[in-house]
C-alpha cells in the first residue's frame, strides 16, 4: 500500500516538502491542504503588489495547475481543523477527512495582536498573506494617512511601498516602540543611518512610542499614543511582529512551546508527524523559531528527505534577514545586534555605508551590511559554518582602504 | 557541465573580464561579432555591468594573487534555495539561471552565497550573476582573457597537475552547503 503523506500549509516550507517526497518516493500518495485561497506565491514580494509594482498573478510561483502535473493532490481553501492522532486523520474544515501515514505542519506564522483597545475597527489590518496586500491596496487608494505599528521587517516594507505608490500624496507613520527601526537586526548605528532613510523619503518615524488605543466610529480615525499624542489616520497596518501558527498542533495534543516542538530531523512529538518551517521550534537549536523564507525551505527539504526514507538533520542557521529598502541593501545575522560579552568588533565605515563584523576568537557570531553587499555571502557562509579561522583578527584588520570594506575577505572562499 | 576554471598563476588582475563581461550583457551587443567591436555600444549603456569581478584572494595571506569570481553554478546552490520570487533556478544541465522579471532585489541570494557572485545591479534593483553567456561561442570573460587565466571546460577535461589542483580547489567548493566551506588557497585552513 502507498505511503500517504499529507502536508498542511502551502507556504514555502510545505511545497518544498511534498515536492520531496514526491521527487523520492514514486508511489507515494501525496496530499497538501492550503488554507489560502490564492495559488501559491512569494510571500515576500507581496509588498510589491502593495506598491502597485506588480499584480498577483506576477508573484505566483507555482499555479495551482503545477501540483496537478507534479501528481501531488491540492486541497485549496480548506483549512485543518483536527489532527486524530489515533485515527491518524486530518479533519478539514469543509467537513471532509484525509488520512494519513506521515504528516507535515508546514501552518506558518501569524501576525501577533498587540493588546491595544480597538484592534477591531475597520481599517485596521495584519499584514501576512496575499490576500492582505490586496485588501490594503484596496483601502490605500481612499486613504489620506497611513499608521504602521510595529517597524520590524513587515512595518518597514509596508511603509516603503506606501510611499512607492502613493508619493506624497498619503502620510505614513510608523510607530515603534523600540529605540530604532529594525531593532531585532540592527545596531544603534545602522538604525540611526536606516532611521535617516525613512525620514529622507517621507516616513515619519516615532521611536520609543507605542499605541495605547485605536478610535473610531466603526472605522479607525485616529491612534492614541503611549504619551497621550492624537494620531489621525484612516488606515492602520499592524505589525509588531509574527508567532508560528501552532494552534492546530496544540489542540490536537502535539507538543508546543511556542512553536511546534521539533528534533533536527524536523519529528515532532506524535509520531510519524513532521513540522517545518515558521510554524517549528527545534529543540536546543538557536534561535530555535527563525521564520525566514531559506529555513523554510531547508526544513521542508529535510522533513521531507526524512519522510522518503533518507535520514537528515537540518543543521541549524543564524538568525538572519536580507532586505532592501528604498533600494539601500540591509543584511543582518547572527548576534550582530546585540553583541555577547567578550565578543569582538570589527567595524567599517563609507560614506552612506556601514558594516560590522562580531567574532570571538577566529569565530564569526554574526554581521551587518548596510548599504553595503561585499562579504556578506563569506561571512554570512563563516559564520553559519561555525568554522573557527586561523587568522581571523588580522584578516579582518587588513580589510585595505581602497578596496571597499572588507573585499579583502571574499577572496577567502573559494 | 562546462564551468569556467581559473589557472591562479595566470591571472594578473588585468580586468579585462569585467569589461568584456559588461560588453557581452550590454544592450546593443551583436553575439558573433568580436567583444571589442561592440565597445562603444556598451559604453553608451547605463546599464551594462559585468557578472564577474576581479578580487584580491586575501589580502592577510596572498597579497599578490587575484582571482576573477563568477557564478560557480553550485550543485546545491544556495542562492535558489534563498530565492524567495522563484527567480532562481538551477536546470537540468546544472546551470542557476536568473529571470531578471522576478527578481525583487531582496537581497536573500546576496546573503547566502558563499562566493559574493551575486550581486544587485545598484540601477536596475534586481540580481547579477553569470549566465555563462549563452548567446557567445564561449563566455565571454574566458574568450576575452588576454592571459588565458581563465579555462573553460569539463572538470575531466581539465589535463595537467596545475589544472587539476586548480580545478580540484574550485570543484570542492562547487556544492558549498553551510559547514562545507573551504578556506584560504592552498589549505591554510580546511574545513
Amino acid at each position: 500500500m502507498p505511503l500517504r503523506v499529507v502536508v498542511i500549509g502551502g507556504g514555502i516550507a510545505g511545497v518544498k516538502a511534498a515536492e520531496t517526497v514526491r521527487e523520492h518516493l514514486g508511489d507515494a500518495e501525496v496530499t497538501l491542504v492550503s488554507g489560502e485561497r490564492t495559488p501559491f506565491y512569494s510571500r515576500p514580494a507581496i509588498y510589491e503588489v502593495l506598491a502597485g509594482l506588480r499584480g498577483p498573478e506576477d508573484i505566483v510561483i507555482h499555479p495551482d495547475d503545477w501540483f496537478d502535473e507534479a501528481d501531488i493532490q491540492l486541497l485549496r481553501g480548506v483549512e485543518a481543523s483536527r489532527i486524530d492522532l489515533e485515527g491518524r486523520r486530518v479533519e478539514l474544515s469543509d467537513g471532509r477527512s484525509v488520512e494519513y501515514d506521515r504528516l507535515v505542519l508546514a501552518t506558518g506564522s501569524k501576525p501577533v495582536a498587540p493588546p491595544v483597545e480597538g484592534l477591531g475597527l475597520g481599517g485596521i489590518h495584519g499584514f501576512y498573506t496575499l490576500e492582505d496586500a490586496l485588501k490594503v491596496s484596496a483601502e490605500l487608494s481612499r486613504s489620506s494617512h497611513v499608521l504602521v505599528l510595529g517597524a520590524g521587517p513587515v512595518g518597514l516594507k509596508v511603509a516603503e511601498s506606501i510611499v512607492r505608490r502613493r508619493g506624497s500624496s498619503a502620510r505614513v507613520t510608523v510607530v515603534e516602540k523600540l529605540d530604532r527601526p529594525l531593532p531585532r537586526f540592527l545596531d544603534a548605528e545602522a538604525g540611526e543611518m536606516l532611521a535617516r532613510l525613512l525620514e529622507d523619503r517621507g516616513v515619519e518615524l516615532l521611536l520609543g512610542r507605542s499605541v495605547a488605543r485605536f478610535e473610531g466610529d466603526g472605522r479607525v480615525e485616529a491612534a492614541v499614543l503611549d504619551d497621550g499624542r492624537r494620531l489621525e489616520c484612516d488606515l492602520a497596518i499592524v505589525s509588531v511582529g509574527v508567532r508560528p501558527n501552532a494552534d492546530l498542533a496544540a489542540r490536537s495534543g502535539i507538543r508546543v512551546r511556542r512553536g511546534v516542538v521539533v528534533k533536527p530531523s524536523m519529528e515532532t512529538s506524535a509520531p510519524g508527524i513532521y513540522a517545518a518551517g515558521d510554524v517549528a521550534e527545534v529543540e536546543g537549536y538557536s534561535p530555535p523559531i527563525n521564520p525566514v523564507w531559506p529555513v523554510a525551505y531547508e526544513q521542508g527539504v529535510v522533513a521531507g528527505l526524512n519522510i522518503a526514507g533518507f535520514k537528515t538533520i537540518y543543521k541549524g542557521l543564524p538568525l538572519m534577514n536580507a532586505s532592501q529598502i528604498f533600494g539601500k541593501t540591509i543584511i543582518s545575522f547572527g548576534e550582530a545586534a546585540e553583541p555577547p560579552p567578550g565578543s569582538t568588533i570589527h567595524v567599517y565605515r563609507r560614506r552612506g555605508s556601514y558594516v560590522k563584523v562580531v567574532r570571538v576568537g577566529g569565530r564569526i557570531l554574526g554581521a551587518l551590511f548596510f548599504g553595503e553587499e561585499d562579504g556578506a555571502g563569506a561571512m554570512f557562509n563563516l559564520a553559519a559554518s561555525g568554522l573557527d579561522i586561523p587568522g581571523l583578527e588580522a584578516l579582518l584588520e587588513a580589510a585595505a582602504p581602497g578596496y571597499g570594506p572588507i573585499l579583502g575577505l571574499r577572496g577567502l572562499v573559494v | 557541465m562546462k564551468r569556467v576554471y581559473v589557472d591562479l598563476a595566470r591571472c594578473l588582475g588585468c580586468k579585462t573580464c569585467e569589461i568584456a563581461c559588461a560588453v557581452a550583457h550590454s544592450r546593443g551587443r551583436r553575439p558573433g561579432q568580436p567583444l571589442m567591436l561592440d565597445l562603444y555600444a556598451a559604453i553608451a549603456d547605463p546599464a551594462a555591468r559585468p557578472r564577474v569581478r576581479v578580487v584580491p584572494v586575501s589580502q592577510a595571506y596572498y597579497p599578490q594573487i587575484t582571482l576573477p569570481i563568477q557564478c560557480r553554478h553550485c550543485e546545491k546552490p544556495q542562492c535558489v534555495a534563498a530565492c524567495v520570487t522563484g527567480a532562481l533556478t538551477r536546470d537540468a544541465e546544472g546551470r542557476v539561471n536568473l529571470a531578471p522579471e522576478r527578481c525583487i532585489g531582496c537581497r536573500m541570494c546576496v546573503m547566502l552565497c558563499p562566493y559574493g557572485a551575486i550581486r544587485v545591479d545598484p540601477v536596475m534593483g534586481v540580481a547579477l550573476k553569470c549566465d555563462l553567456c549563452p548567446e557567445e561561442p564561449e563566455p565571454a570573460c574566458v574568450s576575452s582573457c588576454p592571459t588565458k587565466a581563465l579555462i573553460y571546460a569539463e572538470e575531466e577535461e581539465l589535463v595537467g597537475a596545475k589544472h587539476r589542483r586548480v580545478a580540484g580547489t574550485l570543484a570542492e567548493a562547487i556544492p558549498p552547503a553551510p559547514g562545507t566551506v573551504i578556506v584560504g588557497l592552498g589549505g591554510s585552513a580546511q574545513a
